[in-house]
């Protein structure tokens, strides 16, 4: 693999990525398969005898569990998502939706981590750096509460804050950049930081964690001896290898921003992902659900090699070990 | 139809409320008749609590706020007047022959679809085939037809029981078609108006292989068209031929374009309002109660509410245990604490929407009959607890299906609460509304029938006959008394009728009382329906629950939705289950 | 026992005391002469704190508030303490491990975990409880404790790669540090290298999100009550904000007193767990 260099981490990559995407739809369809209500019920429940067979069969639910994932993974492959399957018989293709919704959920993902981000690596810092401190407690435990408040919660009262009492922002809506740019922005305020605080927290804690064991390395305290600023020492020297865990978390939260973010994108009405994943959930869209989660995958996946590409970036030292 | 075959959350929520009577609703709207020439244009955006069929403009399903989408773009043959009159409207006359077994129908000429087709006879005829059943891909080849018709998708067949009384439409001149019917009915037009649920719809929306094109653009004769649709979020654009004119002579609608956008918070609904992000929002007392009374308390925003036409209630599922027990029903009937059941409910702070009913119906219902009503007695259900123990040997206790919002939750809880005073055991059982829906009202073709031992809904509506009697027909009717068998189409579904049923009646004194008002053509009529309406209430056949009240808040610029007249003269109703008619609203500066 | 706490400052005595509380309260709970949590006061629905019979007020249903906080700690420490503990015990040991061996067992272990993350959290969780704990007759309703079971399952799953992936992160960074490499080379067994220079290092790292996630493991089971697949009578934190959380812009109080305790609790357990973890990690910063 050594010899390889590049292409073979490259290739080593691609090749858990596919491993990953067929394990966790394969694991999703066949639990599906085992849902107490079976889907043959769900989807040709209201059919007599003859076009019951024809739509099972059209459904593929006549195939065995494993042929019938293989069959939808190579439709998924060649960019066939699968329908939605309406009640009455008509089906429309879950490509349509995807098409609207993907965009607006990387959008979305795309501001929340770049304001926790923002937000988190100089609080982080600080609170390390104030580690036992009055003020290193106080920004702690307005995280922790901010951090146990649900983020419905928190959006509502956001809504109600900025949208009505003070109405600097709309409740709810979302306008596509194309659209109208500053729009928005104005409508992705309020979804976007009920979606931050919770991560702020998070990777504020875990910066802050790393920062206070970088700070007892001994090359901080050589720095410290060579009559370095702290603000030089911090920034210069111990952010860097503090952020490793961050980035862990920073790659993690990627992959939940993208679809996990369903009670948010309804409660601000924002046609993204998750929206739609809760709407094939309670419509019992499951062949959608499976593709939904094949392309959240799929995202996760990469974002998560970019993330271990940057770790390398971030602190050499694993970059080493990673190649050994 | 709405929610046989698909439900809202807030239909099956719905154990609640009821209208501040139907009065207030035009008492409150005499200033909004002053003002001048309406604005021409504009664009409003509309919070609405429902999501819009998956099958999106095929499907005849829609409930509430959804349906209230598809109404601006669909219109039916009849209207209601806010009187309660059933008027033509895309219809300009319907005439009955003395013995009432034959209607002649009709059309107005030079009404367009927005495709550009005509409504004509053929296109009308089609429809109300299309309402019969006639279209369904599981009949088509038995009945004969074109086998390139069964592709149609859509599942307007839902509408059997409805029309099960018609046997025959046939054209009889070139705007007229002849309806003719099994037995005498006086109130034809009020079955073919649905409740406000039969559309016309293009011949292309009917059309082999339509399924696909109508789910995003369905082609009906409204003041607007479908410009942009999905489950959440659609929006419909001005129809430029819309057929009618307002009484100046200007063209209708007012309006450029409405977006109608689903909003599962209700919280949000309201802020949307108060921030002006939305000119409008749609509410239902079935749960969004704190809501409603915060809006209405808002100097700045404007509500009109639903008259008392939506009669939530509690089905007894008469086939199986507990309730094919008399004693049973009777000790959940006389248990049944409506006060405090309606506080918790339709009150908050201090503020209520409605009132509590004292009959099936509500007071607008020709079928309204106090007689025989079973109120709150907590010893009398006691006793008949004690009398069901007596005939079974067990302890009354029964299960209730609940969605998982946490209004349905907190109703099915409350009434467990009430309940359990009396000595009776509520389960809940908390499923997802799809499998609620589906349960009590199994597809046609299926064979089965509804499993749960009660099942709380909001079928009844309206001020006749069309959207409660159907509801009543009995499984125990064989044919002739079975309509649905009798059509065309019913036998080869295997009896539609008993699938509206969800109570799964087969009492044969209610049939025949049912049967006997039905297609009474004489002034007994009124009579008879409330002799059938006494019988089901002192047999506790169902447990009505205060009705439901629909309100829309709007921003103080709005005008116009309190003000809508009819194409046949007469004022409209304002407000319904599906909310306000949008062709006569205008944005004031 | 006496000694630790005299050790203990005085914020972090309260906090002590205050999971002290929570834990006898998740005990005896039932027992309080409280108001039923399951029943309404249809007689004082939405009323303030403070009122006569209900300390901290009712919801707009009438459902006691204090009497829910009470008895909700049961299932909602339940909940949490098990799902972190044994999610957070196994997956930080996976973690560690694979990052300390390397090689395949590593992308294995890393492949398994990046499949459970790449399926959203909520769709995990509905699918386990649709799976495992739907009855197929409905009208025989699962039992409560089975739900209870499966939903501590599924957030434990969902824990596991979670503290997983940053316990390998995290270890990731400390294994090549020249203190290991030295011990390695002097011999030392895998096993002590692991607890003596490693486990120290990756703690913080754990701690951090793990104290965390109990606060968000109750809100994560409300959400699951929010689908209707929570626990199922609603008595716990989780399901109490979830159902209060449509009113909260009309009473507030209800939604102020599940969130408070909640808040109080994380901040209890942060604040012990740090100190618990400062007595025994006597290291301290350079500058």
């Amino acid at each position: 693999m050594k010899r390889l260099g590049a292409l073979g981490s490259v290739l080593r990559q691609l090749g858990q990525a596919v491993v990953v995407v067929i394990g966790s739809t394969l694991f999703l369809s066949l639990l599906l398969r085992l849902l107490p209500v079976g889907l043959a019920e769900i989807y040709a429940g209201g059919f007599d005898e003859a076009s019951r067979a024809a739509r099972l069969k059209e459904l593929r639910l006549d195939k065995d569990p494993v042929t019938f994932y293989l069959l939808w993974l190579r439709d998924f492959v060649a960019g066939d998502f699968g329908p939605i399957v309406s009640p009455g018989g008509g089906t429309t293709p879950v490509a349509d939706k995807v098409g609207s919704a993907l965009p607006i959920s990387l959008q979305l993902m795309f501001y929340v981590q770049v304001v926790a981000l923002v937000v988190s690596v100089p609080l982080g810092i600080y609170t390390a750096y104030r580690s036992g401190k009055r003020s290193d407690k106080a920004i702690s435990y307005g995280l922790f509460t901010a951090s146990s408040i649900p983020n419905f919660v928190f959006g509502l009262l956001l809504a109600v804050f900025f949208g009505v009492t003070l109405a600097w922002l709309p409740p709810l809506g979302y306008v596509s950049p194309g659209e109208n740019l500053v729009e928005h922005f104005r409508t992705m305020i309020l979804p976007v930081a009920s979606l931050a605080i919770p991560l702020i927290a998070t990777y504020t804690r875990l910066l802050r964690a790393d920062v206070i064991a970088t700070l007892r390395e001994d090359y901080v305290t050589m720095a410290v001896s060579k009559g370095l600023s702290n603000k030089r020492i911090l920034f210069s020297h111990v952010l860097r290898p503090s952020s490793v865990t961050l980035f862990t978390s920073f790659a993690l939260n990627m992959g939940a921003l993208m679809g996990g973010t369903l009670v948010i994108e309804q409660l601000f009405t924002i046609p993204g992902l998750g929206s739609e994943i809760g709407i094939a959930i309670f419509s019992r869209q499951f062949f959608a659900l499976q593709s939904y989660v094949a392309i959240l995958a799929v995202g996760f996946v990469l974002f998560n090699t970019l993330a271990d590409i940057a770790v390398g970036f971030v602190d050499p030292r694993t970059r080493e070990r990673r190649r050994a | 139809m709405k929610h046989p075959f698909k439900g809202a959350s807030r239909k099956i929520a719905a154990i609640a409320a009821l209208s501040l009577v139907a009065s207030v609703v035009p008492a409150s709207m005499s200033s909004a008749a002053k003002v001048a020439a309406p604005k021409q244009g504009g664009d409003i955006t509309v919070g609405i609590f429902n999501t819009l069929p998956l099958e999106g403009f095929c499907f005849g399903n829609a409930s509430n706020a959804a349906l209230g989408v598809l109404k601006s773009v669909y219109e039916g043959l009849f209207e209601q007047r806010s009187d309660g009159r059933i008027v033509p409207h895309l219809a300009s006359a319907a005439t009955p022959t003395p013995d009432y077994k034959t209607w002649v129908i009709k059309l107005r000429s030079g009404v367009k679809y927005h495709d550009g087709t005509n409504m004509d006879v053929a296109n009308v005829i089609l429809n109300i085939q299309a309402l019969r059943g006639y279209y369904l891909a599981s009949v088509i080849g038995q009945l004969g037809q074109a086998a390139g018709a069964a592709a149609v998708g859509h599942t307007a067949g839902s509408a059997i029981p409805f029309t099960a009384n018609i046997k025959d439409v046939r054209p009889v001149s070139a705007d007229s078609i002849a309806i003719e019917l099994w037995n005498s009915q006086i109130d034809l037009p009020e079955y073919l108006y649905g409740s406000g649920r039969f559309f016309m719809r293009s011949s292309g929306d009917l059309a082999p292989g339509a399924a696909s094109k109508c789910v995003s653009k369905g082609s009906g004769t409204g003041p607007f068209m479908v410009s942009k649709y999905s489950q959440t979020d659609v929006t419909v654009v001005r129809n430029p031929n819309y057929w009618r004119k307002d009484k100046a002579g200007n063209v209708l609608p007012y309006l450029n374009s409405i977006n109608f956008k689903y909003v599962n918070q209700a919280t949000q609904r309201a802020n949307g309002l108060k921030s002006g992000t939305l000119d409008a929002a749609m509410f239902s007392s079935a749960g969004e109660i704190k809501q409603i009374v915060n809006v209405q308390a808002n100097k700045s925003l404007k509500t009109i509410a639903s008259p008392d036409d939506y009669y939530a209630m509690n089905m007894f599922n008469t086939a199986i245990e507990p309730f094919n027990n008399k004693n049973a029903r009777l000790a959940v009937s006389y248990a049944m604490d409506r006060e405090t059941f309606y506080k918790q409910r339709n009150c908050f702070q201090g503020k209520c929407v409605g009132t509590i009913n004292d009959s099936i119906v509500g007071k607008r219902n020709v079928m309204y009959n106090k007689q025989g009503f079973i109120g709150y007695d907590l010893a009398k259900a006691k006793a008949a607890v004690a009398a069901y123990k007596k005939d079974t040997g067990k302890d009354l206790a029964f299960q209730l299906p609940a969605d998982t919002s946490a209004e349905a939750q907190a109703s099915a809880k409350a009434f467990a609460q009430i309940m359990k005073k009396a000595g009776i055991t509520v389960n809940i059982l908390t499923q997802d509304t799809a499998t609620i829906t589906s349960t009590a009202f199994p597809p046609p073709t299926s064979g089965k029938v509804n499993t749960y031992q009660m099942y709380p809904t909001t079928l009844f509506e309206g001020t006749g006959t069309s959207f409660t009697l159907p509801f009543l027909q009995s499984n125990g009717y064989s044919a002739p008394n079975n309509l649905t068998l009798k059509s065309a189409v019913g036998p080869l579904l295997g009896g539609f009728g008993r699938l509206i049923n969800p109570a799964r009646f087969s009492d044969p004194t209610q049939d025949a009382l049912v049967w006997a008002a039905q297609f009474d053509t004489t002034s007994a009529r009124r009579d008879k329906l409330r002799a059938a309406t006494k019988y089901i209430q002192e047999n506790a056949m169902v447990l009505p629950q205060p009705t439901i009240q629909y309100v829309y808040g709007f921003t103080s610029n709005m005008k116009g939705f309190d003000t809508f007249t009819l194409a046949s003269g007469g004022r409209g109703r304002a407000m319904t289950n599906s909310g306000v008619n949008w062709t006569g609203v205008y944005i004031e500066n | 026992m006496r000694s630790a706490f005299r050790r203990m400052d005085l914020f972090t005595k309260v906090c002590s005391t205050w999971l002290a509380i929570i834990a006898i309260l998740a005990v005896v709970g039932p027992f309080l002469p409280l108001p039923d949590p399951r029943e309404a006061d249809f007689a004082a629905p939405g009323v303030k704190p403070f009122s006569p019979g209900h300390l901290l007020g009712t919801d707009s249903n009438g459902y006691d508030l204090l009497s829910n906080v009470v008895n909700g700690t049961r299932v909602s420490l339940m909940i949490s303490l098990v799902s972190v503990l044994v999610g957070g015990l196994i997956g930080s040991s996976i973690g560690i491990i694979s990052a300390y061996v390397r090689g395949r067992f590593d992308g294995i272990v890393s492949t398994l975990f990046n499949i459970i993350l790449s399926i959203p959290n909520l769709v995990l969780g509905l699918s386990l409880v649709a799976v495992l704990a739907t009855s197929p007759d409905p009208s025989i309703p699962v039992s409560s404790n089975r739900r209870i079971f499966v939903i501590m399952l599924s957030l434990t799953f969902v824990i596991i790669p979670i503290l997983g992936r940053i316990a390998r992160g995290a270890t990731l960074a400390w294994v090549n540090r020249e203190f290991v490499v030295a011990a390695r080379s002097m011999g030392m067994r895998d096993k002590d290298i692991i607890f003596k220079h490693i486990v120290p290092n990756v703690l913080p790292a754990i701690y951090s999100v793990g104290f965390l996630a109990i606060g968000v493991v109750i809100v994560a089971e409300g959400s699951l009550s929010l689908l209707g697949v929570g626990v199922v009578d609603g008595v716990s934190w989780g399901a109490m904000i979830a159902r209060v959380a449509g009113e909260f812009t009309y009473l507030p109080h209800s939604m102020y007193v599940p969130v408070t305790v909640l808040a109080l609790s994380v901040i209890a357990c942060n604040q012990v767990g740090d100190h618990l973890r400062s007595r025994l990690d006597l290291r301290e910063g350079k500058i």
